[in-house]
């Protein structure tokens, strides 16, 4: 339970920007963690030692979210954007600061519906592999792999 | 689908360093004269890059204190919680290993660290009888003062642990769990939630036809944060210092509450 517990508060910044992403909301977030590591620390012997800590609280907060949308049927509307140039042009030049730049990059993020927005996420900031991420979202491994190559190529596009 | 034959999953996994031997050598190879083909794979390891980055400047923020205070509390309350659980030899004793009574008990505590913020630890009260006219010299007066010692002895013997009950004077009473402390005696913990806001979880055992307060953790409902982890700590340590027993079953609680009825 110790090491459990130490690893789990370890965690908590990388919980809490995957319930950002999801909750889009800092409240909801906030909520989003609490009710993941409740479940977590109740279920904490069911964790199996020497696999990743974090995929398995993902897949925990993944499915407590989707409970709470399907309770209270909040969901946000998704949106398939395809390309955002307005977002990286201004006046027909580039931007080529790198923070501006990321921060388009964000918003483009954003748009993204959250099925490819929860990809990216696990895979190319938490830095799971296609085979984790498939097993966080419950979903094949060829999901997850044209959903990121969707995502990323409307960031690609917009980056043009 | 490009027209290289090669799918965007099959380079991007080529990008991302994903993709099995057999398919890794023919994109290398493929890519060697193919400036669509390479432009494909850096397009992905840069879009990979760029998305780590971005999410990492627009999600990336300290956790809230209380956030992480309210985790700690949790945790707190489970390992507290594991150590109520029977260890064998105490197993033993009362045949009544994880029961209905203890899941409930757990779920309080969770309840509790993540509502209240403790204000006051009162040790250890042994022989602070709960006998009318008799106020305890601490801060649980602020609980107990509120009702009638008669009125608590009673629902000490009546209430079946996770049933609640209102108080006379207002607040409510909760009976958590039941339990045998080291002597045998019969042990009950219980919460009473003050009509103003102050709440005590207690521990009180039946001996010598009344029942004794034994702990007693005083905490209010304010709006200043999570109960530190310390104070359930404090529950923690009462529990494994005096020698309780496992969590009574239902049945065996139903047992025993009648076998105090039967000496009052």
């Amino acid at each position: 339970m110790e090491e459990f517990g130490t690893r789990l508060v370890a965690l908590l910044p990388n919980l809490r920007r995957f319930a950002l992403s999801l909750t889009r909301s800092r409240e909801s977030a906030d909520d989003l963690v609490q009710i993941t590591c409740e479940k977590a620390i109740g279920a904490y012997t069911s964790f199996e030692k020497g696999t990743r800590l974090d995929a398995w609280l993902f897949r925990i907060m993944r499915n407590a979210w989707i409970d709470i949308i399907r309770r209270n049927k909040t969901q946000g509307e998704t949106v398939e954007i395809d390309e955002h140039p307005e977002l990286l042009v201004t006046d027909g030049v580039a931007i080529v600061d790198n923070a501006l730049m990321l921060k388009a990059v964000g918003g483009i993020i954003d748009s993204l519906p959250v099925e490819q927005r929860e990809v990216l996420l696990l895979v190319c900031l938490e830095d799971l592999s296609y085979k984790q991420a498939a097993e966080v979202l419950e979903v094949p491994i060829g999901t997850v792999m044209s959903r990121l190559a969707r995502a990323r190529t409307t960031i690609s596009k917009a980056l043009e | 689908m490009s027209t290289s034959g090669f799918s965007d999953e099959q380079l991007m996994a080529y990008a991302d360093g994903q993709t099995d031997k057999e398919t890794a050598t023919k994109v290398a190879l493929a890519s060697q004269n193919n400036s669509d083909l390479l432009k494909r794979i850096s397009d992905f390891k840069r879009s990979g890059i760029v998305a780590k980055q971005a999410m990492a400047l627009q999600l990336s923020e300290p956790v809230p204190a209380k956030l992480e205070a309210g985790i700690l509390a949790l945790l707190a309350a489970q390992k507290s919680a594991d150590q109520v659980e029977p260890a064998p030899e105490i197993a033993s004793k009362t045949s009544a290993p994880k029961t209905a009574s203890n899941d409930n008990k757990r779920q309080t505590w969770f309840q509790m660290a993540a509502a209240a913020s403790v204000a006051l630890v009162i040790g250890a009260l042994a022989g602070s009888q709960l006998l009318p006219n008799r106020a305890v010299e601490t801060p649980t007066q602020i609980a107990f003062g509120q009702l009638g010692n008669v009125e608590l002895a009673g629902l000490l013997t009546n209430a079946p642990s996770g049933e609640e009950r209102p108080l006379a004077q207002g607040g409510r009473f909760k009976a958590i769990a039941t339990f045998n402390d080291a002597d045998d005696a019969l042990c009950r913990e219980f919460e009473i939630d003050g009509a103003t806001g102050q709440t005590v979880v207690s521990v009180a055992c039946h001996t010598s036809k009344a029942w004794e307060l034994r702990f007693a953790v005083a905490s209010s409902q304010t709006d200043q944060g999570y109960a530190p982890a310390s104070s359930l700590e404090l529950l923690e340590n009462y529990y494994s210092t005096s020698g309780a027993s496992a969590v009574l079953s239902v049945e065996a609680e139903k047992a025993a509450l009648e076998a105090v009825k039967s000496t009052e």
